[in-house]
Parts: C-alpha cells; sequence; structure tokens
C-alpha cells in the first residue's frame, strides 16, 4: 500500500499564533504516500495545528511544508488543497449546504464543472462511503456516524491524495466507529488522522507520531510506540483499552503482537 | 423557559419546510424560477399599495390562501411561523392610532381614523408577505431555489450567502437552546433568565457563532471556496 514516494514534508518548520511564543521548532517530518498516519497526544499538544499547516489554513514562521512536491505559500495554495482532502472534528462546521448533495457538490461547482460531471463525482463520492442513499437528505438531519460519512464524502469529492482527518471518531457509538474505521481502511488515499482513540489508531494505522507540546516525542510503528510504556507515560497518553486488561474479571489485555499482523 | 425554548424551535423548525418542499404537488414541479418571480412581483405590488387602500390590501389575501389550499400545506406550519413576525410588525405600527387620528370611514355611527386603517393595513401587509415567502419555501426545496436565483442571474456569493444563512439558523438556535438550557439548570428553579446573565449569555453566543463561522470558512477554502485574494 506505501509507497516510498514523500507526499507531505515538513523541513524545519516553526510555527507560533503568538510570534514570541513558538508552538513548534525546527520540526521535521516525511509522510509517504499511502501511509496511514495517526497523530496523538494530549490536549494543546499541536495535532490540529500541524494538520492546519499541511492545508495551509495556518503557514509556518520558519522553514517550509511540501504537500505533493508543491510548497504551501500563496501562488501553490489552490493546488495544494485540490491535493488535501479535510474533514474537521465537528462535523457540522463542515456540512454547510443545506443538503448532502449540495455539500458534496461544493467543491465540484467551484471548480466550474458541469452538472452531469457534478452529479457523477458526488454519486462516486457518496458510492465510496456507502452514504448514496442519504444523497437528498438535509444534512443538519443526520446521525453523528452519517455526518462522519459525509465530511469523507465531502473531502473524497476533490479526488484527494491526502486524506486528513481531525478526530473522526469523536461522538461515534461504537457501531459507527466500527463503520468509521472499516470506510477508512478501505480508502486508498494517504491518511492523516489526529486523534485521542488509541484504539483506532491501533486498529488502523501503520504509523503513530506521537506529540507533546509541539514537539515529536515518538515516530513509529504502533507495535513500537504501545510496547514504550515509558513514552506513552510521559506524553499523557494510555495504552489502547483492548490492551489494558480488565480490573472486574482480571483479564490480562491483549499483547501488541498479537493484535498487530 | 423551557416552553419558550420548544415555542422558539418550533416557529424555525425548518425541518418542516423541507418536508412539504419535497413532496410532489403540482405547485412543487413549478420551475423555482417561474415560483420566485411569481413572489417576487406579488410582494413588489402588495407592498406598493397604499397604505390607507386596506379594501385593496386585504384583496391580496386570496394568493396566499389559494395556495394553501392547491399546494395542500397545513395551515398551522404557515400560522406557527407568522407568530413572532406578526407580533413584530403590529408593535412596528402600533402607535399609528396616535400619530394620525383623522376620521376617514364611518360604520355604525363609529368613526373609524386613518390610523386605524393604516395599522391594519401595513399589518396585513407584513402576514401576506411573509406568508408568500413561507409558502415558496413550502413549495421549492433551498436547493431549487438556489438553482432558481442562479438562473435568474442573482450572483452566485449572494446564493451562497443565503445558503448559510438558511442552514446555519437551526445550528444558531441548537447554541441559543444549549445556553439557556445550561442556565436553566443551574439557574435553582428560577424562572426566566436574570437581567445580570443576559450579556454573558448573549456575549458567549456571540463569540461561539463567530469561532463557528471562521470553521466554516475554512471548510469552504478547503473545498476550493476563494473569494478575491483571500490570504
Amino acid at each position: 500500500m506505501m509507497n516510498k514516494e514523500v507526499i507531505v514534508e515538513f523541513k524545519e518548520v516553526s510555527f507560533g499564533y503568538d510570534t514570541t511564543k513558538m508552538i513548534f521548532k525546527d520540526i521535521d517530518l516525511k509522510i509517504y504516500g499511502g501511509e496511514t498516519i495517526a497523530i496523538v497526544g494530549a490536549n494543546g499538544a499541536g495535532k490540529s495545528t500541524l494538520l492546519k499547516l499541511i492545508t495551509g489554513l495556518v503557514r509556518p514562521a520558519k522553514g517550509i511544508v511540501y504537500v505533493d512536491g508543491y510548497k504551501v505559500n500563496n501562488k501553490n495554495i489552490r493546488k495544494v488543497r485540490k491535493k488535501v482532502g479535510y474533514t474537521f472534528q465537528d462535523a457540522d462546521n463542515q456540512l454547510f449546504m443545506p443538503t448532502v448533495y449540495e455539500d458534496v457538490a461544493f467543491s465540484a461547482k467551484q471548480e466550474g464543472k458541469s452538472n452531469e460531471e457534478v452529479s457523477i463525482i458526488v454519486n462516486k463520492a457518496l458510492e465510496q462511503v456507502d452514504a448514496l442513499h442519504l444523497i437528498e437528505k438535509p444534512s443538519y438531519n443526520l446521525s453523528g456516524g452519517e455526518k462522519r460519512a459525509i465530511t469523507i464524502a465531502t473531502a473524497l469529492a476533490s479526488n484527494p491524495n491526502v486524506l486528513i482527518l481531525d478526530e473522526p471518531s469523536v461522538g461515534l457509538d461504537p457501531r459507527a466507529r466500527r463503520n468509521l474505521i472499516r470506510l477508512l481502511f478501505n480508502l486508498k488515499e494517504t491518511k492523516i488522522i489526529a486523534t485521542h482513540d488509541m484504539d483506532l489508531a491501533l486498529d488502523l494505522c501503520d504509523r503513530i507520531i506521537v506529540m507533546y507540546n509541539g514537539e515529536i516525542q515518538g515516530d513509529d510503528t504502533p507495535t513500537e510506540i504501545f510496547k514504550d510504556k515509558e513514552l506513552l507515560c510521559n506524553n499523557h497518553l494510555e495504552l489502547p483499552l483492548r490492551m489494558q486488561g480488565c480490573p472486574i474479571c482480571s483479564r490480562k489485555g491483549e499483547q501488541v503482537e498479537s493484535i498487530i499482523l | 423557559m423551557r416552553d419558550m425554548n420548544r415555542f422558539v424551535k418550533s416557529m424555525f423548525n425548518l425541518a418542516e419546510l423541507e418536508q412539504l418542499s419535497r413532496r410532489k404537488t403540482m405547485i412543487n414541479k413549478w420551475h423555482p424560477s417561474i415560483k420566485i418571480i411569481i413572489t417576487f412581483i406579488y410582494i413588489l405590488i402588495l407592498t406598493s399599495v397604499d397604505g390607507y387602500e386596506l379594501g385593496k390590501v386585504l384583496l391580496f389575501g386570496v394568493y396566499p390562501i389559494l395556495l394553501l389550499s392547491i399546494a395542500d400545506i397545513p395551515t398551522r406550519v404557515i400560522a406557527s411561523k407568522l407568530i413572532i413576525p406578526a407580533f413584530i410588525s403590529i408593535s412596528l405600527v402600533a402607535f399609528n392610532p396616535l400619530f394620525d387620528q383623522e376620521i376617514v370611514l364611518v360604520i355604525n355611527n363609529i368613526g373609524i381614523s386613518g390610523g386605524v386603517i393604516s395599522l391594519c393595513s401595513l399589518f396585513s401587509k407584513s402576514l401576506f408577505t411573509i406568508s408568500a415567502t413561507l409558502i415558496l419555501v413550502s413549495t421549492t426545496s433551498i436547493e431549487k431555489i438556489g438553482d432558481g436565483l442562479r438562473w435568474l442571474r442573482i450572483p452566485k456569493k449572494l446564493v451562497i450567502l443565503l445558503l448559510l444563512v438558511y442552514r446555519y439558523i437551526g445550528v444558531l438556535l441548537d447554541e441559543v437552546s444549549k445556553t439557556i438550557e445550561a442556565y436553566q439548570l443551574r439557574a435553582n428553579g428560577g424562572s426566566g433568565i436574570h437581567i445580570s446573565a443576559w450579556g454573558s449569555l448573549v456575549g458567549q453566543i456571540i463569540i461561539r457563532s463567530i469561532k463557528r463561522s471562521e470553521e466554516i470558512y475554512n471548510a469552504m477554502l478547503l473545498r476550493g471556496y476563494h473569494i478575491g485574494d483571500e490570504e
């Protein structure tokens, strides 16, 4: 699945909302095509800011971010955003049009595509997330799981190379969460997922980046990250629930090697 | 206060209008541009009728009544959404009888002043215009209204703005409702909102709205929207 082509690269990137205080200092990071990466860390660790730097919603004070070979700057911003699909933590912020069709069609319409082309794109994107039956529904009248699927469809509609998801499993019931994992698993795009959901990271990702106070503290496979209890503890993280064992029946948690193939 | 919450929610219950707009009645099937033009012309003519010509104004009431019956729209749906506009319009014209006391009509020896006539006339005008708009929305889905407006060469930015406003009425009301409920849960059973809390409640709602609008704008940018030089 993964190829060796770098699709997102941070080169000595520093950033701060306040120029006197940098959140990130000299971050170097390479993300390869086809990878599924979890960015984990405590609240305020800088996960969402890292994602916003990729999309150009915020710009580095120092250093360069590249997306698919393009520098993220004013000149390339439209090309960059065409390459990147982004889903927000709060689906209501992302689904801003009155109906599912209009929402998914938004980016295609912005590109000036014909009605027939737009219709094909919308149908394809909704099929990918198994939500074609919702096409005529009002966006505000969907369940949490449906909203999440539609936000992903809105991102897929612009045919991105990189899919960025900010806390995708927040507020989902167990079944909707399971469906989301299945859905994401089947998407071939490079996925960068900021999450607190360690089980999702374990089930879905082939690489985990641990952040704390704007610094990358760990960057490895889930096997190695979840073996390193000190790393987890120092960064206010915990093992996935299924690895923690049960305090009532004294069942031991699963070992990381037995979970990850 | 919970009743107030429920009342406001029902008044702005757009799902009701959405459901009506997706039916297949004769009027629903008309091209949206035709309905927009008819509604616009109706409102234009109605609002240009002289304020003292009550008889003529009342004749315009036939249009919404006729459409309600043809499109089979429950009167309750439209009536519930007219309550607050009716209250606002009556409060705007309430003092007309004081300003204009000249008797212009006598019925059974009872003199009716120009102020009363203009009050009734302006009140009816406002109800008829809002009813006509509500009927348009209940027979045409919002995206079709958007398409119709684009067909009429209304600038894309304005149409998107309209669609956004429509979409976020519900979200904003939800925020208001949550804020009121949060206050209520900590108000020790007191009724209403104490005047000292109004400032901070309104402030909170404004801050949340601004934050949300920033996020929505970001979401639009990320999906290819651009307006002038964005950066």
